[in-house]
């Protein structure tokens, strides 16, 4: 139960820089899922955050105090690594009880306490029938669950996740999530949960941390991430169809502002006009969900398929249009192969804008006077 | 079920050519010294080996000289090999910390490994005798007096010792520091998240999980110790008294020397038997995953 | 420890000195005994053969032929000369063959008797106990190389000093030795083999020959034994004796006034102790004399007399002759029979004897060698010897030629180095020895 803060961090790997200045508040007790493309530099924030790496620019504070020159286990931070990090030489009963005999635990736990509470995890975790056996007798998902216990057995201060139920099958990934999330709501602990999964950050996290590159791209709650993204490469990132992002040129017809596709003018709707006068360059991203498009065969634009997937009752194509990529969701189905050639039309109302140089969300000055 | 047995006789048909060599390089050689052991074979004697039943054995049983000689073999390999494992264990930490020009004095440590032991031996037995001897020299400019270094009994078998152990400490540094080396990181760092001090770290992970490594290089080291000869035969020749008469000493000497075969096979076997037991018992401890 | 003799390179100009001389009109090869055949000769690792090794190649063109010379510790060519027996045809022509185990080879050993005679061969030149300790039931089968007696060196300068009597006796050489080592600071009365093995179990042995006693029961013959016809019941052990006894003791009175580290000291180390002024006597087979003679920097070199084996109480001075012959294994290849006489021959002619000597083989077991100046001033031990021999001083029944002689030698080794270490009496380790050897003999089925 600790608000972390970092501030300013930066880290390098000899001359591979992972952060530069990255900031980033975690409020007391909430629970934060970091989602970001592989290699933006998860896990290495995360063992910042527990202090197994200390080596780095810029501070860390545990509620407002520094923690740089405590050790890991001072911070008293509970981790489930990536790659478990189980200890082979014990059995599953044995890793769990392990982080209780820890010298600076000494005295809180009772043999009896110990017993109970490693009873408590394996079943919560459902792996009490696997007690006895040898590490290296686990499947995967077996000891990413021991892991996991071995983190909650003894109710750190902060709990540290690195994508704890990816090898799980669905249906047991499933109720960890919600035991996860019952186990904070309990225990209000602080949880930092890096996953892959979007519908797992959305179910799950208070905060939701948009990374990429090193850098964090928007950090806010769930749903306002998922309507209202931050950068263009937010807006393209999360969703089961994601949006389409588009870099265009900006255009005028007939007098009304609009966007440049296929050599087709796209209008924009007049919330939107203002916002895109703020862009430079004469271009603008914009970010469109999958409903702004439909496959008609008098559609003004025309696109070649570049893939195409079967989903319940639906089609999801993506089209090649101008050189970019547009993903498109259809109800009815029709027999199409790559590289046929469809027609389409756009309806750029729902879209949101961005500085095609920046990636920054455009806005259009009056919504955010409101 | 036909089938079965054609899988079957394919089998025996693969798998006999590997048997024949295990049985011709390993098994044979041991039988036949089991049938030497049971005769009256003396290669200096003009007589044709005469069956002599399980007398050699017996002979065994009431020779003082061989049970001394068991003595001095279990002596030697327990003080040399806890020596080496100790020593090497330390040097094994010392490399593996990350600081320059270790790695040059690491491959330059191993070169007594390469030494033959003959001349180990040697070169240890010039070095400590009492009237060359180079040790003995240094000693008495600290004003120490000369030292009966081969030819003081306890001396004798620390002497003996000291050389085994200058040589094969290295061999048991490699092992451990490759073992050192190979472990995975990550476990180090939870167990950092676990709150436990670098000492108990090492108590507690670095040497369990060391264990299969001490293990196997403990068996080749006991075996290594319990066949060595080399050295004895350079420095002591067995000596004094019998206090450095190791089991491969006695042995060669009533082989070689006095060309007694049947009676030094019988020792044989059962030193053979000995190593046998022996390393099955700690072949079995790094079989055995689960003992912790 | 097994050397050979580096081949490559000597075998390579051996090719080459081969050819030109077949192209040369075999001018060379024809001069040469070997007439350019090869012969196969095994070897020990003591002064002669080292010799050999040493002028190996000026050997190949003397003899006009190649030499293959294999020289195998003591240990190894007892094993290989009785492995190679086993053999349909033998793989040497010729074989190195140590005094005390012709008793033991003699199964294995061709008579030079009908070749001596086909040849007009003459050994009379050679010291007559040299020459008839070959003979085995009539048999000659061996012909002398390198045969040397053990005896005592000492350092004339040194007695001189203290004013002390030759050490010709137990008692004397005790007393001086005791002398020195408390007068001087860092030289030590005797040097000796005392490690343990074949080294201490040959000193016992010998030793006990100072007494006039061998260690197995053999026949008397006036002041020696009968060896040329040992029956089983001569093969009783005689150790835990009054004889065996007073060499025990011998051997204890003796450590006290030897140098350090004596229970480890064998053959090269007490001669080379010695040699740098570490004792004021050493016992030593003869030919190695040439280690320190040989030896401008040694302290001994010119300063050196040497007496027989000293005499116990009312024994008559005998020094035990040893050494090696050459012989030929009776499983030759009949066809190398002829090339091995001539090669013998030419390998113990005079002239070779004389060769050795002046490359560190302080050893001529012929009179008309020992005549020679340069040879007297190379090696001053070789007229001591031939004085020794003159006078019926070398014998050769202390070490009895019987198969067991290793194993009694071995025994004693053990048994009484545990006497000189202190972890038994006297008492002990004659009867233990007595006891074993007694074992050993029953085992052999003697008696
Ligand atoms: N010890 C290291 N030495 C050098 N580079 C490293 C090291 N650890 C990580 N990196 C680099 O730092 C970057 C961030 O790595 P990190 O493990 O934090 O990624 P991640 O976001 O956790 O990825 P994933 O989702 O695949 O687990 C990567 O480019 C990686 O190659
Ligand atoms: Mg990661």
């Amino acid at each position: 139960m600790a608000r972390i803060s970092v501030e300013g961090l930066s880290k390098s790997f000899g001359a591979y820089r992972v952060f530069e200045d990255l900031d980033l508040a975690i409020p007391k007790g909430s629970y934060v899922c970091l989602l970001g493309p592989s290699g933006c530099g998860k896990s290495t924030l995360m063992r910042m955050i527990a202090g197994l790496d200390t080596e780095h620019g810029g501070h860390i504070r545990f509620d407002g105090k520094p923690v740089e020159h405590l050790t890991a286990a001072q911070r008293d931070v509970g981790m489930a690594f990536q790659n478990y990090a189980l200890y082979p030489h014990l059995t599953v009963e044995g890793n769990l009880r392990f982080p209780m005999k820890a010298p600076l635990q000494k005295g809180r736990w009772s043999a009896a306490q110990m017993t109970e509470r490693v009873g408590e995890v394996a079943d919560l975790l459902q792996i009490r029938p696997l007690l006895g056996r040898a590490i290296n007798q686990l499947s995967g998902g077996q000891q990413q669950r021991v892991s996991l216990g071995r983190a909650l057995v003894r109710h750190p201060k902060v709990l540290l996740l690195d994508e704890p139920v990816t090898h799980l099958d669905a249906r047991l990934r499933y109720a960890m999530r919600s035991e996860l999330k019952r186990i904070h709501k309990v225990m209000g602990t602080t949880t930092v949960h890096v996953t892959h999964d979007q519908g797992e950050a959305l179910a799950m996290a208070d905060l939701l941390v948009i990374m990429r590159g090193g850098r964090i791209e928007q950090a806010a709650p769930a749903m306002e991430v998922y309507s209202d993204p931050a950068t263009a490469f937010v807006a393209g990132f999360l969703g089961a169809v994601p949006r389409t992002v588009l870099t265009l040129p900006l255009s005028e017809r007939d007098g009304t502002a609009g966007l440049r596709l296929g050599g087709q003018h796209v209008p924009l709707p007049p919330a939107l006009v203002a916002a895109a006068r703020q862009a430079g360059g004469g271009t603008v991203t914009i970010a469109l969900p999958a409903s702004a498009f439909a496959v008609d065969p008098d559609g003004p634009v025309e696109g070649t398929v570049a893939a195409h997937e079967m989903i319940e009752g639906a089609q999801r194509l993506v089209l090649q249009a101008d050189g970019q990529r547009v993903n498109i969701q259809r109800s009815e189905t029709a027999p199409v192969a790559n590289g046929d050639r469809l027609r389409f039309r756009v309806d750029a109302s729902e879209g949101l804008l961005f500085d095609a140089a920046t990636g920054d969300r455009l806005r259009p000055p009056l919504r955010r006077a409101a | 079920m036909s089938r079965n047995r054609e899988a079957k006789r394919a089998a025996i048909v693969l798998v006999s050519p590997a048997m024949l060599l295990l049985f011709a390089l390993n098994i044979f050689p041991v039988l036949y010294a089991v049938y030497i052991s049971l005769h009256h074979w003396s290669l200096a004697s003009p007589n044709p080996p005469r069956f002599a039943g399980l007398f050699n054995y017996q002979e065994l049983w009431y020779d003082g000289r061989f049970s001394n000689s068991l003595g001095v073999s279990a002596t030697f390999i327990a003080l040399a090999v806890l020596i080496e494992l100790a020593l090497g264990f330390g040097l094994a930490f010392l490399f593996n910390r990350k600081l320059r020009g270790l790695e040059t004095l690491r491959k330059l440590s191993l070169l007594p490994v390469m030494a033959m032991p003959l001349v180990v031996g040697l070169v240890w037995f010039y070095m400590l005798n009492q009237n060359f001897g180079v040790t003995n020299w240094v000693l008495s400019l600290f004003g120490i007096g000369a030292q009966p270094f081969l030819t003081d009994g306890t001396l004798a078998m620390l002497s003996v010792v000291l050389a085994d152990v200058w040589q094969w400490t290295p061999f048991v540094m490699l092992v451990i520091f490759a073992a050192l080396q190979s472990l995975p990181e990550y476990v180090f760092e939870a167990a950092r998240m676990d709150g436990l001090t670098e000492r108990e770290i090492f108590r507690r992970i670095t040497l369990p999980l060391l264990r299969p490594a001490i293990l196997v290089v403990l068996v080749i080291r006991a075996i290594d110790a319990f066949r060595m000869i080399e050295l004895v035969f350079m420095m002591t020749k067995g000596g004094p008294g019998g206090s450095t008469e190791v089991l491969p000493w006695y042995i060669y000497t009533t082989g070689f020397l006095s060309l007694d075969l049947g009676y030094a096979a019988a020792m044989a076997v059962v030193m053979i038997v000995l190593v046998t037991l022996g390393a099955q018992v700690f072949v079995r401890k790094i079989a055995d995953p689960g003992a912790a | 420890m097994t050397r050979r003799t580096s081949a490559a390179p000597r075998g390579a100009l051996t090719g080459i000195l081969l050819a030109g001389s077949i192209l040369a009109g075999s001018a060379a090869s024809a001069e040469g005994p070997l007439e350019g055949r090869s012969i196969r000769i095994l070897g020990i690792g003591d002064p002669v053969f080292q010799v050999m090794q040493k002028i190996h190649g000026q050997m190949e063109e003397m003899g006009g032929g190649s030499i293959q010379l294999d020289v195998r510790p003591f240990d190894v060519l007892h094993q290989q000369v009785l492995l190679n027996a086993q053999n349909d045809v033998s793989n040497y022509d010729i074989i190195a063959v140590d005094l005390p185990q012709f008793g033991e080879y003699m199964p294995y050993l061709t008579d030079f008797g009908p070749m001596i005679e086909a040849s007009g061969y003459d050994g009379s030149d050679f010291h007559e106990v040299a020459w008839t300790g070959a003979q085995f039931g009539g048999r000659q089968l061996g012909i002398p190389l390198q045969p040397h007696p053990e005896i005592l060196a000492y350092r004339k300068d040194v007695f001189e000093e203290y004013g002390l009597e030759p050490p010709t006796t137990h008692e004397a050489l005790l007393h001086a030795a005791q002398v020195i080592s408390e007068k001087s600071d860092d030289m030590s009365g005797v040097c000796w083999n005392a490690a343990r093995g074949t080294a201490l179990g040959q000193t016992f042995i010998t030793v006990m020959g100072d007494f006039g006693a061998a260690p197995i029961d053999m026949e008397k013959q006036g002041d020696d034994f009968e060896m040329g016809d040992i029956k089983p019941e001569n093969m009783h052990p005689t150790i835990d004796t009054e004889a065996g006894k007073a060499t025990a003791d011998y051997l204890l009175a003796m450590e006290e006034v030897s140098p350090p580290g004596i229970l480890n000291m064998a053959w090269d180390e007490r001669v080379r102790v010695y040699a740098n002024g570490g004792c004021a006597m050493t016992y030593i087979w003869a030919g190695r004399s040439a280690i320190f003679e040989q030896d401008d920097q040694s302290p001994a070199k010119g300063n050196t007399a040497y007496l027989p084996h000293p005499s116990g109480p009312g024994a008559p001075p005998r020094s035990t002759l040893g050494g090696w012959y050459l012989a030929i294994p009776a499983n030759i290849d009949p066809e190398r029979k002829e090339l091995a006489w001539e090669a013998i021959q030419w390998l113990s002619s005079p002239e070779m004897i004389e060769l050795y000597t002046q490359h560190g083989n302080c050893v001529s077991p012929r009179r008309s060698v020992s005549q020679l100046e340069n040879v007297q001033a190379a090696c001053p031990v070789i007229p001591a010897v031939d004085r020794m021999a003159e006078a019926g001083e070398l014998a050769g029944w202390q070490r009895p030629p019987v198969p067991e002689i290793q194993k009694i030698v071995d025994v004693l080794g053990a048994e009484m180095h545990q006497m000189l270490s202190g972890d038994k009496s006297a008492e002990d380790a004659l009867e233990s020895s007595q006891r074993l050897l007694d074992r050993e003999m029953r085992k052999a089925g003697y008696y």
